[in-house]
């Protein structure tokens, strides 16, 4: 098939056969898959986006667009700056990106949150930490380095995950440690920022979960599936923090 | 004589435990997977406990089945003594258990891991901290004092989950806090315990999660299924640790 039928005509039918897939999945009457047979995720090769739009990606857009407010003057953002672009727009006047390694052509800072002699004290009106902290083994120390790089009275935002399938190329580079919940993530800044200071939150249910591990995509729910929150279901986690003003720095 | 004295008299007993199965059988088609699809809510909130096995536990049985041989003499267990007496049988000389508050019955040792100084240096021959560590927010002091209790050339048989819900009963007594990789929990045992005694061992597959998560039992998915070891959805991790000799 591959060689013959040029490649706008392949994409046209794997958008038909997914949309088609999507119907027979939310009228019930086909569920193709076959959830309770299969050991292989009807998705393998994504966590959803080659589908559409990955479910934890949903609730941590929800989250960024609920604090885009936060995003606004000097911000950090890991890997890449698109989310500080995007929620941040013109309320940014510089942005870092930082990565662990140096081979990240974005990255204007090369650190490693757990050891970070590199990264700045007081300087950031706005860290977005999103799905970061699960990769670094000493998360205790990444926190106390994401508060001194705070300014007095700057925002860090930080979702993860906490139920998630693994990312072998990342298990590979050793950089999959944790899943956390929404527990230990308030403890963990709680140590640092004041507990006062600290807002977590936990979205997802059943239903999210199996199709987020599933590699299934936004499109393949329903959204006021996707919305409702079950708390014993943990999917993602997000958590806003802010440095206090004043010389109160622990 | 009643029907079923009948059926018992005339059919040979592959026949009715074939038979006893259909209901289940008739109950699991119709539950399908369509449904899964509109199911929102686990089809049952107690993980599954009250259609069968629970998922978790085939990992956790099959990993103690297999280390049978190391839970002997003086056990720890925690919460119960269950899994000291099956596994250990009549190897096991003693039996203690730890529990965090008073209110097990069976508890021999009140004490929070982190801080358990009140229990006994090299003290057992075997620790069987099953689905415990994941309760624990200090994990470096608690990992020393499991460490430190192990005679030397003990064992200490552990696991703990990747993927699984939060229990609502554990968070409200003493919190729940991780899930840990393989990698993590290798990591995390080899800061205390010589790398060459840790093995660490994660099972699971995506249709194991899904079953755990919906709670769904064991009985509900076909056995094989479960043998299969996906790297990627690590459901239940397993780790054997042995404290070295002097």
């Amino acid at each position: 098939m591959k060689p013959v039928a040029p490649s706008s005509a392949r994409r046209w039918m794997k958008d038909r056969r997914l949309s088609l897939e999507r119907w027979g999945l939310r009228l019930g009457i086909w569920a193709g898959p076959g959830l309770l047979r299969r050991i292989t995720p009807i998705n393998p090769n994504d966590y959803g986006e080659g589908r559409g739009q990955c479910i934890d990606r949903y609730y941590i857009e929800r989250f960024l667009t609920e604090h885009a407010n936060d995003v606004k003057g000097h911000v950090l953002e890991f890997a890449d700056d698109t989310y500080a672009r995007r929620f941040g727009g013109d309320k940014t006047s510089k942005i870092d990106v930082l990565h662990r390694t140096a081979d990240n052509p974005k990255a204007t800072i090369v650190a490693d949150l757990a050891c970070a002699k590199n990264v700045p004290s007081d300087t950031f009106d706005c860290i977005v930490c999103t799905q970061v902290l699960h990769c670094i083994f000493e998360v205790e120390a990444a926190v106390r380095t994401l508060f001194r790089a705070l300014k007095p009275g700057g925002v860090v935002l930080v979702t993860d995950a906490g139920i998630q399938k693994l990312d072998s190329v990342d298990l590979k580079n050793r950089e999959e440690y944790w899943r956390f919940t929404s527990l230990a993530l308030r403890r963990l800044f709680e140590e640092v920022f004041p507990a006062e200071l600290v807002e977590v939150k936990a979205y997802g249910n059943a239903l999210a979960a199996v199709a987020f591990l599933h590699g299934l995509a936004v499109q393949d729910l329903k959204q006021e599936h996707l919305d409702y929150s079950d708390a014993d279901f943990e999917v993602s986690l997000s958590l806003r923090a802010v440095k206090p003003n004043g010389p109160s720095a622990r | 004589m009643t029907a079923k004295g009948l059926l018992k008299a005339v059919l040979p007993a592959p026949a009715r435990r074939w038979l006893r199965r259909q209901p289940l059988r008739a109950q699991r088609l119709l539950l399908g997977d369509s449904v899964l699809y509109r199911q929102i809510e686990p089809v049952d909130p107690n993980w599954g406990g009250k259609r069968g096995q629970i998922v978790d536990r085939f990992f956790i049985e099959r990993f103690l089945a297999e280390h049978a041989e190391d839970v002997r003499g003086h056990v720890l267990d925690f919460g119960d003594d269950a899994y000291a007496r099956r596994f250990g049988r009549a190897k096991v000389t003693k039996v203690d258990v730890l529990n965090l508050t008073a209110d097990s019955p069976q508890a021999t040792i009140v004490a929070n891991l982190s801080y358990g100084e009140q229990i006994a240096s090299d003290t057992f021959d075997c620790v069987l901290c099953t689905q415990v560590l994941l309760l624990v927010y200090e994990l470096r002091p608690a990992i020393r004092t499991l460490y430190r209790i192990l005679k030397p050339g003990g064992v200490l048989l552990l696991t703990s989950p990747g993927i699984q819900k939060i229990s609502r009963g554990d968070m409200e007594v003493g919190g729940e806090y991780w899930r840990f990789t393989s990698l993590c929990m290798r990591r995390l045992f080899e800061e205390v315990f010589p790398s060459e005694s840790v093995e660490v061992k994660a099972s699971g597959n995506v249709l194991a999660a899904t079953a755990f998560l919906f709670g769904l039992a064991v009985e509900d998915i076909r056995r094989e299924d479960l043998e299969y070891d996906d790297p990627d959805f690590e459901v239940s991790i397993a780790l054997r640790a042995v404290k070295p000799c002097l």
